[in-house]
C-alpha cells in the first residue's frame, strides 16, 4: 500500500515530446460587483505538459491567482462567474464536471500550496490529523498506514526528525518547515499538477532557496507539473520551464524561460524586466514603467497596457491585439533537467505575443 | 578612515525584551535581544543599507534610532547630540532632522486625514510649538504653499490633494508618506521596508523618486530592507545583520563582488537574478536549517550553527567586528575565519 501511494513515475523518454495535461482554453472568470463587472481573467489559453515547472508571472491584481483558483473551481459562485472556457484534464472539462467528481481531483491528482502557510494550515489540529485527512479521503487505506505514509511524506520534504514532529501543532513550526508540511499534504496522493501559488513570498531569502530546490526536486523525480505563480522575475528565471506573463487578467506574452529573458517582445515584459534591481548588475538608474496597473472594473475595449506604453498607436486603444506566434527552435523537447548542461528543458517551443507590435493587422 | 564627521553614530547599541510567563503573577524568565551590541556610522549625503533576515533586529534598530522603541543601552549620537540624553522637548525639534517612511503604506496613513493634512501635519505640529519666527514663516498660507510644492516633487497632481488615503493606490500612499516625510526638510530619513509592500513597476518608481530626492535635498538615508537586490541597488554602502548583531559592513560593489562572512555569502548566492542562464551556472549555498529563536542564550557566533566553515571556537567565542588585513578599512567583518 505504502509503495503504492509514494511511486515514482515511470521515467519519461529523452527526445519524446512530453504530453500535455492541462489544456486552458479560453478562460474568463468574472465577478459582479457593484461597481461594475470585474474580468479578474479575461480569455487566457494554456497549456501544461508533464513534467513542465510553468510560471505566471504577474503584479497584483493581474488574474493570476484567480486562473489557479479557476483550474480548481475555488472561486466562489457568486459573486464569481466562469462566463466562458474550458479547463481540459485528462478527458474532463473541470468546469463542467459534478462537484463530488471535481472534489476527488482537489488534493488528488491537482493539489496546491498558498502564500501563506500559517493562515492555511488548521491551528488547532496537529499536523499529523491534517496530513492524514487527506490520504485518507483519497485513498483506502487505514489510520496506522496514513500515519506511516504521513511520516515519509514529512521526511521526502526535509523536515528532520519527522515521527516526533507529527504530533505538533502548525505554531511550533517556522514559517519554512510550514511549507514544508504545506507540500507534504499537498503531494500526499501523488498528484500530477501542484500549484504552488506564490509559495515563497512570505519567506525570507534564504529560506525561498530551500522551498525552491524542494518544489524542483519533486518535480523532476515525480515527473510532476507545477504551475508557480510569482511577482519575482528571479524566481522565475531560476525553476520555470515555460513562463506566462499576465497583464490586467490576460496573458501578454508566452515564451520559454530562456527565450522569454533573452527576446522579451511585449513592452510590458521588457519594462519588467528592466525595472527589476540585480545584485550582479551596475547601479545605473531603474528604468520605470510609468502609471499604474489598471482598474479592472469595465476595462476599456484595447489593450490594457496601452495608457501606459511608450510605443502605443491609436490602434492600441481601439481593439485588443490578437495572438502572434514564432516558433524557437529547440532540439530536445521535454528532456529532464541535466546539471552539466546549460540549458532549461523546453517543452513548448512557441513564443506567443499579444501585441500590435508584432501583429500583421498593425498597418490597418 | 573617513575624514568627515558622521551624522550618525550607533554606539553599543542594545535593545532587550524581557519575556514573562504567567498571567497572575508574571516572572520574567529571560531576554529576547533583539539588537545586541552594535555599532555604526552613517555620514552626511550617503545611503546605508541595513539588510538581513526576519528577526535580525534591522527594524528595531530603525526604531530605536528614531527613539520609537526604548533602548536598553547604547548610544546614538546625532549631528554631534547624544539622542538619549535629550529631554522630551529637545528630543521633538532634534525629530525635525530625523523622519521615517515607514512599510506599509496602509496603515501608516490616517485614514480620516486627506492627503494634504497628512502631508500638513508635521509642518503644522511645528509650527505650533516652534519660536514666534517659525510660527510666520508656517503660517496657514505658506503651509499650503509647501504642501503643493512637495506633492509635486512627489509627483502627485494637485487635484489629488482633498482626496482620502483609501482612494490612493500603494504607490500612490507611498508617495504621500515620502512627502511628509520630507515636510521638515530632514537630513536623515529612516527608511523601513519602504518598497517592499509595492509592485515591482511601482517599486523601480519609488526606489527612482528617494534617489531623485537625495540629489535634490541633501538627504542621507538609513534604507532597510530584506530584499538584497533592492538594498544594494539604492545603498553605498551595507549593513549585513544577522540575529541582532552586526555581521559585515561593507561598500555595495565589495559586498557583492567579495562578501567575506559565510552569512553574507550565503545571503548573496540565496537572491535569485532574473537571468536564466546565470541563474543556473552560480554555485549556491544553500544553508540548512532555520535562523534559530533569539530567545537562545549562546557564547559564540549566532550563525555557529548554520555556518558551513564553523570551527570548534566558533561556538565559545563571540567574533568582534574588525578589519581584515590586505582589505580596505571600510569594509568590516565579526567572523573568526579572518583573525
Amino acid at each position: 500500500m505504502q509503495n503504492k501511494t509514494l511511486p515514482d513515475k515511470a521515467a519519461h523518454k529523452p527526445g519524446e515530446r512530453a504530453p500535455v495535461i492541462l489544456n486552458v482554453e479560453n478562460l474568463k472568470t468574472q465577478f459582479k460587483t457593484n461597481q461594475g463587472l470585474v474580468k479578474a481573467v479575461d480569455g487566457i489559453s494554456f497549456s501544461v505538459h508533464e513534467g513542465e515547472v510553468f510560471g505566471i508571472v504577474g503584479e497584483s491584481g493581474s488574474g493570476k491567482s484567480i486562473t489557479n483558483l479557476s483550474i480548481l473551481r475555488l472561486v466562489p459562485v457568486p459573486p464569481g462567474r466562469y462566463a466562458q472556457g474550458h479547463i481540459h484534464f485528462k478527458d474532463k472539462d473541470l468546469l463542467n464536471v459534478r462537484e463530488e467528481e471535481i472534489r476527488m481531483v482537489r488534493g488528488g491528482s491537482i493539489s496546491m500550496i498558498f502564500q501563506d502557510p500559517l493562515t492555511s494550515l488548521n491551528p488547532l489540529l496537529k499536523i499529523s490529523i491534517q496530513i492524514e485527512e487527506a490520504l485518507l479521503q483519497h485513498h483506502k487505506m487505514s489510520k496506522k498506514q496514513a500515519r506511516q505514509t504521513a511520516v515519509e511524506l514529512l521526511r521526502a520534504v526535509g523536515i528532520p526528525d519527522a515521527e516526533r514532529r507529527m504530533d505538533d501543532y502548525p505554531h511550533q513550526f517556522s514559517g519554512g518547515m510550514r511549507q514544508r508540511v504545506m507540500i507534504a499534504m499537498a503531494i500526499g496522493c501523488n498528484p500530477e499538477i501542484l500549484i504552488a501559488d506564490e509559495p515563497t513570498t512570505a519567506l525570507d531569502v534564504t529560506i525561498q532557496a530551500q522551498i525552491l530546490e524542494l518544489i524542483k526536486s519533486l518535480s523532476d523525480t515525480r515527473r510532476m507539473a507545477v504551475i508557480l505563480v510569482t511577482h519575482d522575475l528571479g524566481v522565475v528565471a531560476g525553476t520555470c520551464n515555460t513562463v506566462a506573463v499576465m497583464y490586467a487578467g490576460r496573458i501578454v506574452e508566452q515564451a520559454s524561460v530562456d527565450e522569454l529573458f533573452a527576446n522579451p517582445l511585449h513592452p510590458y515584459t521588457k519594462g519588467l524586466l528592466a525595472s527589476v534591481p540585480r545584485i550582479d548588475a551596475a547601479k545605473k538608474r531603474l528604468y520605470s514603467i510609468p502609471g499604474a496597473p489598471p482598474n479592472l472594473i469595465d476595462l476599456p475595449e484595447g489593450c490594457a497596457f496601452a495608457p501606459r506604453c511608450e510605443k502605443a498607436t491609436p490602434l492600441c486603444t481601439r481593439a485588443y491585439p490578437p495572438e502572434t506566434c514564432s516558433f524557437v527552435h529547440a532540439d530536445a523537447l521535454g528532456e529532464p533537467r541535466n546539471p552539466a548542461e546549460d540549458k532549461m528543458p523546453v517543452f513548448d517551443d512557441r513564443h506567443v505575443v499579444r501585441c500590435w507590435l508584432y501583429s500583421e493587422g498593425s498597418n490597418l | 578612515m573617513n575624514e568627515r564627521m558622521p551624522l550618525l553614530q550607533v554606539k553599543n547599541l542594545s535593545v532587550h525584551f524581557p519575556v514573562e510567563k504567567g498571567i497572575v503573577f508574571r516572572k520574567r524568565i529571560g531576554w529576547l535581544k533583539a539588537v545586541d551590541d552594535i555599532t555604526f556610522d552613517v555620514y552626511p549625503g550617503e545611503s546605508v543599507g541595513l539588510v538581513g533576515e526576519s528577526g535580525c533586529g534591522k527594524s528595531t534598530t530603525a526604531m530605536a534610532i528614531a527613539r520609537l522603541q526604548e533602548i536598553t543601552k547604547g548610544e546614538i549620537v546625532f549631528s554631534g547630540r547624544d539622542l538619549l540624553k535629550l529631554s522630551s522637548e529637545e528630543l521633538r525639534s532634534a525629530r525635525k532632522d530625523l523622519q521615517v517612511i515607514f512599510q506599509d503604506p496602509y496603515s501608516s496613513l490616517d485614514p480620516r486625514m486627506n492627503a494634504f493634512d497628512c502631508i500638513a501635519e508635521p509642518l503644522r505640529v511645528q509650527a505650533l510649538r516652534g519660536k514666534k519666527a517659525d510660527r510666520q514663516s508656517l503660517s496657514e498660507p505658506a503651509v499650503a504653499d509647501k504642501v503643493y510644492r512637495l506633492m509635486d516633487k512627489v509627483g502627485l497632481a494637485k487635484e489629488y490633494a482633498q482626496r482620502y488615503p483609501h482612494e490612493f493606490s500603494g504607490g500612490q500612499r507611498q508617495r504621500i508618506g515620502i512627502a511628509r516625510a520630507l515636510a521638515l526638510s530632514p537630513q536623515l530619513v529612516i527608511a523601513d521596508e519602504p518598497v517592499s509592500a509595492l509592485d515591482v513597476s511601482i517599486q523601480a518608481q519609488i526606489l527612482n523618486l528617494m534617489k531623485d530626492l537625495q540629489g535634490e535635498f541633501g538627504l542621507t538615508y538609513l534604507f532597510i530592507a530584506h530584499n538584497l537586490a533592492v538594498v544594494s541597488y539604492f545603498s553605498d554602502r551595507i549593513i549585513v545583520m544577522y540575529l541582532g548583531t552586526i555581521v559585515e559592513i561593507a561598500s555595495s560593489e565589495e559586498l557583492y563582488s567579495a562578501p567575506l562572512h559565510p552569512y553574507s555569502r550565503a545571503l548573496l548566492s540565496a537572491v535569485p537574478i532574473p537571468d536564466p542562464p546565470q541563474e543556473r551556472r552560480r554555485s549556491r549555498t544553500i544553508l540548512k536549517g532555520d535562523v534559530p529563536s533569539p530567545l537562545s542564550t549562546r557564547m559564540g557566533c549566532p550563525f555557529a550553527d548554520r555556518c558551513p566553515d564553523a570551527m570548534p571556537r566558533c561556538q565559545n567565542e563571540r567574533p568582534k567586528l574588525g578589519t581584515v588585513k590586505g582589505i580596505t578599512a571600510e569594509h568590516q567583518v565579526a567572523c573568526h575565519l579572518y583573525d
